[in-house]
Formats: structure tokens, sequence, C-alpha cells
């Protein structure tokens, strides 16, 4: 018999792991536990293809569990499960643990099944080239660190309505082209023109909130690693980021210029890594939207430039 | 306001009074007094080239002219030597209340000279004592509506913070409550949509099992029919077993019931909690509103620190509940707040005077002696901007007080803090009317 994928749940109330156990012990290798501590000693005895977690339980909070569960199985899927959306909490789930879903209580059981599914399977798809980028490095906390061969050439685009951002990552990175863009549309042109590995960009754009475009952009060019500049706190709009945009990073406006420069280094590391392996890039697939509720005029921007995309090599 | 006034110079209170020689003659110099233009003025300066030499008053001419035959023996001599040769002078630019402190100090009683105007010690013109002294009237009266207008501001913005300290603290309240509703309500939801399935797969399983029965029962059946049967009724059962709920499903209905009551227990709390259905002084019991605060902290505290309760037996406490119970959990989440890592709070109440006693304590950061000093005062806190208002404790003193109460605080740095809060069974006014006491006997 065909080995079952394992699947990690952490939560500190023991009848949401026991009813977890009856959903998905049929499928999967279910192991459980009751609390950060017991999660880590789990994840050290086994392979894991999911981590699902709860945020807040005692003494280790469920960002900091997906952090570390990050550091020592970089190639498990990790999903925030949690009954209270809080701006820090998700936050940190983007930053720290780079979270494929934040999924909120009380789920629906065919969501949450069609969402483990997909993670597991591209837990086993991703993990042989995961691993092998993995194994030189350990330096702690840049886990998506690849060898610094791996970065290609790829433009930066900043879309910003303001010229700081883009001069603060223009001044930081001689040799590698940074484009600015005021609007979406000058944004896709760029992108058009040259092959575009991060896309820095606020969230209110002249043409309002652009997170219908990132989505669209991110579904087809999954490679494209996006940081989204914001002072925005909407913990609605920051879940949608990550379920259907999987942004790489969110930094609050005003960012701080280290924080800023860590994260363009590591998004273009990221961006590396995942080109350079397909595989990788399924890590970042999006969530299924309704398309129909895309304002029309972003999608077809966004289309337009996907099809003027074609007409070079495709990336994979 | 005062403070938005730029500020007023002597430059702008100067008269540009003509000034005379030193050389012109008594007599001449009064009948300048007596003409119009002169009608406001106490005293003429006396300059040569730009230097003041000194004023000349109304009340010099007077003495002069008092003499016998002044006018005759003194009227044709030079002014000169009537003159007060050191006049308060006060240069141009000098803000009008260092000019107006310094004339007070220096000027003579009954006031019979006005000042000297000079810029870097040039005569530009003449200051009057009395409208120097009325501007600074005017002054005071403007900072005096100033005043006025500021404390009615802060009064205004002070009520507005303590309604907006309520509503953050609902807010928190309901956003914590509704996270651990979340909670049961997200194995409730997962459970039962187990059991629909399962029930599902029973339901057809059953028709399997009855084709099967029937089957077999019917004479005419081939042993085709009936292995087709029995295969397809097994398949559905091992599908029913596969799922492992029938095991479980006693369990199942255990916890969907448990939290079933979870969730009805937190509605009753977030309602006891506010007290909105019950009159505004109401008689409880000291213990419940613990609970009550604790179920509704729950979600923050539980990160932070286990909660030992250690209660005794209470009276009932006549008290607003909805506002004690507001006290309740500020000093548990501050408590909370206070735990860097994981720790302790624990809960003690007992009878005491003739009432009842809390304490909650935890061992948390402490605070130092000049911070446990102020942490009544309203807005003082030591939490970053935006996260503290500082109005919980100073609400929370004001609403002790206000029950008659008492409320005091112990604190070690490094070793935690305790918080003694007492509550007299009864309210003082109650006490004395009739009415209430024959509706509480
Ligand atoms: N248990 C405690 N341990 C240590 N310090 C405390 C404790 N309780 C209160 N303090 C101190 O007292 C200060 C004032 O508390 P208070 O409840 O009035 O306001 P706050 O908690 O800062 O703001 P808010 O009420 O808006 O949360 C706090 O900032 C903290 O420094």
């Amino acid at each position: 018999m065909q080995l079952k994928p394992t699947v990690l749940f952490v939560d500190d109330e023991e009848r949401i792991l026991r009813t977890l156990n009856l959903a998905f012990g049929a499928r999967y290798r279910v192991l459980t536990a009751n609390g950060g501590a017991r999660a880590l000693e789990l994840l050290r005895e086994n392979t894991v293809q999911v981590v699902v977690s709860d945020q807040r339980m005692p003494h280790m909070t469920g960002v900091e569990v997906l952090r570390q569960a990050r550091e020592m199985q970089p190639a498990a899927m990790r999903i925030l499960l949690t009954g209270y959306a809080e701006l820090a909490s998700i936050v940190g789930s983007i930053n720290d643990g780079e979270i494929f879903r934040y999924v909120q209580k009380p789920w629906q059981l065919d969501a949450l099944r069609n969402t483990l599914e997909e993670a597991v399977a591209i837990a086993e798809q991703s993990a042989a080239p995961l691993l092998k980028k993995h194994q030189p490095q350990k330096t702690g906390n840049e886990s998506t660190a690849a060898p610094a061969g791996t970065e290609d050439d790829g433009a930066i685009v900043v879309l910003d309505q303001r010229p700081d951002l883009f001069e603060l990552i223009r001044d930081s990175r001689p040799g590698r082209p940074v484009l600015s863009a005021g609007t979406l549309d000058e944004a896709l042109a760029h992108m058009a023109e040259q092959p575009t590995a991060v896309l820095v960009t606020d969230l209110n754009l002249p043409e309002g909130d652009i997170t219908d475009a990132l989505r669209l952009l991110k579904a087809r060019q999954p490679e494209l690693v996006t940081i989204v500049v914001t002072a925005f706190r909407d913990t609605t709009h920051l879940i949608r980021l990550i379920n259907q945009a999987q942004v790489y990073r969110v930094l609050p406006r005003p960012v701080s210029r280290n924080m800023l420069l860590r994260g363009v280094e590591s998004a273009l590391r990221h961006h590396g890594m995942i080109s350079a392996s397909p595989a990788l890039l399924r890590r970042h697939r999006v969530a299924e939207a309704n398309e129909v509720a895309v304002d029309n005029g972003v999608a077809s921007r966004v289309r337009g430039y996907l099809d003027r995309l074609r007409g070079r090599p495709a990336p994979v | 306001m005062a403070g938005q006034q730029t500020p007023t110079r002597i430059s702008d209170l100067v008269m540009r009074v003509h000034p005379i020689p030193p050389q012109m003659r008594v007599a001449d110099v009064a009948d300048l007094f007596l003409a119009e233009a002169c009608a406001d003025l106490l005293c003429l300066p006396v300059v040569r080239g730009g230097e003041t030499l000194g004023i000349v008053s109304r009340y010099d001419i007077m003495r002069v002219f008092l003499r016998q035959y002044g006018r005759e023996v003194f009227g044709a001599r030079p002014i000169e030597r009537f003159m007060n040769p050191s006049p308060l002078l006060v240069e141009q630019s000098t803000g009008i209340e260092e000019a107006s402190r310094y004339v007070r100090q220096h000027m003579r009683l009954p006031i019979t000279e006005d000042f000297v105007v000079v810029e870097n010690g040039e005569y530009r013109g003449m200051g009057m004592v009395t409208s120097l002294l009325e501007k600074m009237e005017q002054r005071v009266a403007a900072r005096g509506q100033a005043l006025v207008r500021a404390n009615q501001h802060l009064k205004a913005s002070q009520s507005h913070l303590v309604q907006s300290e309520k509503m953050a603290s609902l807010g928190q309240m309901v956003a914590g409550v509704a996270h651990e509703i979340n909670t049961p309500l997200g194995y409730v939801r997962s459970n039962v949509e187990l059991v629909r399935d399962f029930a599902a797969r029973t339901a057809t399983a059953l028709v399997a099992s009855g084709n099967l029965v029937r089957s077999l029962m019917d004479e005419r059946a081939t042993d085709d029919e009936i292995s087709q049967h029995l295969a397809v009724a097994t398949a559905e059962q091992d599908s029913v077993a596969e799922t492992g709920i029938l095991d479980e499903l006693d369990n199942l209905f255990d916890d969907t019931l448990h939290g079933l009551g979870e969730i009805s227990e937190l509605v009753l709390n977030l309602r006891n909690f506010s007290r909105l259905d019950r009159a505004r002084v109401d008689r409880v019991n000291l213990n419940e509103c613990l609970d009550s605060a604790l179920t509704i902290g729950r979600n923050l505290i539980k990160q932070k620190a286990e909660v030992v309760r250690d209660y005794g037996d209470l009276p009932q406490v006549e008290c607003a509940a909805s506002q004690i119970n507001q006290v309740l959990l500020n000093i548990l989440t501050n408590a909370a707040q206070a735990i860097d890592d994981f720790g302790v709070i624990r809960l003690q109440s007992r009878a005491l005077d003739e009432g009842v006693e809390i304490r909650i304590s935890d061992n948390g950061s402490g605070m130092p002696e000049t911070v446990r000093q102020r942490i009544f005062d309203p807005f003082y806190t030591t939490k970053p901007v935006g996260q503290g208002t500082g109005l919980g404790l100073s609400i929370s003193y004001q609403i002790i007080t206000q029950h008659g109460g008492s409320i005091a605080v112990a604190s070690t740095p490094g070793a935690g803090t305790e918080f003694r809060l007492w509550l007299p069974q009864q309210q003082a006014a109650t006490q004395r009317t009739p009415a209430t006491e024959a509706a509480a006997g």
C-alpha cells in the first residue's frame, strides 16, 4: 500500500483536533498536537506534507509554530486555521510564516478538504527541489535563501505614486533594472518589455485597489514575487492578499528602509529559486475566486498584458 | 486665543511726540502743555541730536510756577535745569510684558511721567503708562477667556476619551468573544458535516442491505443476483466503516453538545457582562462577576497565563454590575499584558468588613514605585502610543470610589503586582432610603 501523506494539526482545543482527525484520518496520516511544543516535537520526528495551526494558543502562537516549521521542514505547506483575524497575526503569517492559506473558523469541511488536497499535492511535487535547495543553508531565519548564483536579472518594478520607495530600491541595487510606475498600466507596460522578478506596490492606486490585478497576475505568472507596501489595515483584505494573491511580504507604510531592502533582497532570492524549479511555482498557487467579481477594466488590462507576454519565451 | 496672537511689542504703543530742545524756555514749555496737541501728554521729552536728556512733566512746570513769582523768575530759564534727567527708557523691541514689568517696578506714584521709547538708545517717541497697563489688562482678560475655553475643550475631549475607552473595551470584548465562539462553532460545524456525510453513507448502506435481504428471501433470485447484492452491500458497509465515525459517534455527539453548551454560555456571559437586561444597581455575587470577566477575557488571558481561582463564600454585593465587570476585566487584561512569557494570575475573594474583598495578582513585570503612584491618573500609561489610553485604571478608580469601595495596589518590579478591591455590601445611599430597604428586604 502506498504511504499516506502526513498532515499535522495544531490546536489547543482537543475537540477541534478530534473532528479534524475524523474528517481527514481516512485520507491522510493525521498527527495532532495540542500546542507548539508538541508540534515541534512531531516535526522533528516526522516528515510532514502540511501543517495546519491555530493562532492563539498558550505558550506559542500559531505564527511562531509555522515560522519554526518553515525552518525545520521547508517543504511542508503551511496553513493558519484561526477563529479571529487579527492584524498582527495576519501580517506575521505572511512575512514570517509564508503561509499558503489563511482559513477562518468555523470552516467549511468541503473547502478545507480541497485546500488540504491541493496543499498535499503541491508539497509532494515540490519537496525534492526544495530539499536540494535547502541542504547547504543553515542561516536560520531566511529559509528561502537559495545559493546566490540562482538569482536571475529580472527587473524590479515599483508601482507607487511617490518616488521614495523607487529611489531607495534603485540606489540599493546597482546593476539591476529598477523601473518606476505610477499606474497599473505603466507597470504592465514595463513588465511586458522586460522580464520582471519582483513587483513592489502600494495597494491604493489611482485606478483603485489593485488586489484583483495582483490576483490575476499571480494566477498566470506565479514566478512573479510581490511585496505590498500599505498603510491599509483591513484584515479581510490582507487575508485575500494571502489566499488569492500569495503576496510575499506586506510592509506597513511608512516603511522602514531596512525592512524594505531586506524584503526586496529575499524576494529576489525567492524569485530565483522558484523560477528555477517549476514544481516550486505551484507552492504559490492562488485560490480560485469568482472571476465575475473582478472589475472588468482591471481584468482586461491584465489579460492584455499577459497576451503580449506570450510573444516572448515562457519562463517555465 | 492669547497664544496665537503675535506678541505685542512696545513699538505698537509708541506715540511720535515731537521732542523739545534743552535750551527751550520754561514759559514756552508751559505754553506747549496748554496747546491742544499736547492735551493728552503728561510730559515732554527733552532731546538733543537723538539723545534723550530727560523729560519734563506738567507736574514739574506746576511746581516751578507755584513758587512765588515762579513764572517771572524762572520762566526765561532753559528747561534743562528743571527736567528729570533720568527718565524711564524702554527699548522699542521690548515685549510688552517685560516692559510693563520694568515700568511697574520703576515708576513713581502718583504717575506724573510716561516713559521714553528708544531704539538703540536713540529717541523714537513716548509710551503712555496707562495704555501699557490697559494693554496688559486686555491680555490678562483674553488669557482668562482662553483658559475658560481650554478648560471647556479639555472637559469635552476627556468625556469623549472616556467614551472611546468604553467603546474600545467593548470592541475588544466583542472581538474576544467572537473568537471564543468561533472555536466551538468550528468543531460543531465540522461534526455536523461529518455526521451528515455519515448519515448519507449509512442510508445508502441500509438500502443496499435491504436489497440483499430481499433477494435472499426471494425464491426466484439467482445466485448471481444475490452475490451482486452482497457485493454492493459489503462495499457500502465498508464505505461506512471507512469513515471511522461509527466508533466515534458518541464522542462526536458529546463534543457537539459540549460546543453548543459553550456557545450558549458565552452568549449568556456576554449578556451578564453588560447587564443590559438588568437594573442599573443590582445585588450580585462577585465570584460570578469574576468568572464573567474571565470568560470575556479568556481569549487574551489564555495565551499569557494560567488562572488560579481561590473563591470564598461571599455575601451579595449591591453594585452596578456592568461597571464592576468592566473594572475586573481591566485589571485582568492589565495583568495578562504585564506578563512577558507565560505566568500565573491568581484571583482571591472573601467576605471582609461588611463587604467583599477581591485580590487579583500576577507574577508579571511589576512596576517601580514611581509608576505605581501614578497608575490611577487619567492618561497615565506606559504602553506604546496607540496601545493604551491610560484611562482604564482611572475609570476603575472612579467606579470603585463611587461605590463607596476602595482600590489599592502593591507591586514589586520583576516579581508581580497585586490589586486589592473592597466593595461594601450596601450602597450608602440605599442604606438611608427606606423605600429601597423595604424592597431589598
Ligand atoms: N498588573 C500590572 N502590572 C504592571 N503594570 C501595570 C499593571 N496594571 C497596570 N499597570 C501599569 O499601569 C498603567 C496604567 O494602566 P491603565 O489600565 O490605566 O491604562 P493602560 O492599561 O495603559 O491603557 P488601557 O486602559 O487603554 O489599556 C499601565 O500602562 C501599566 O504601566
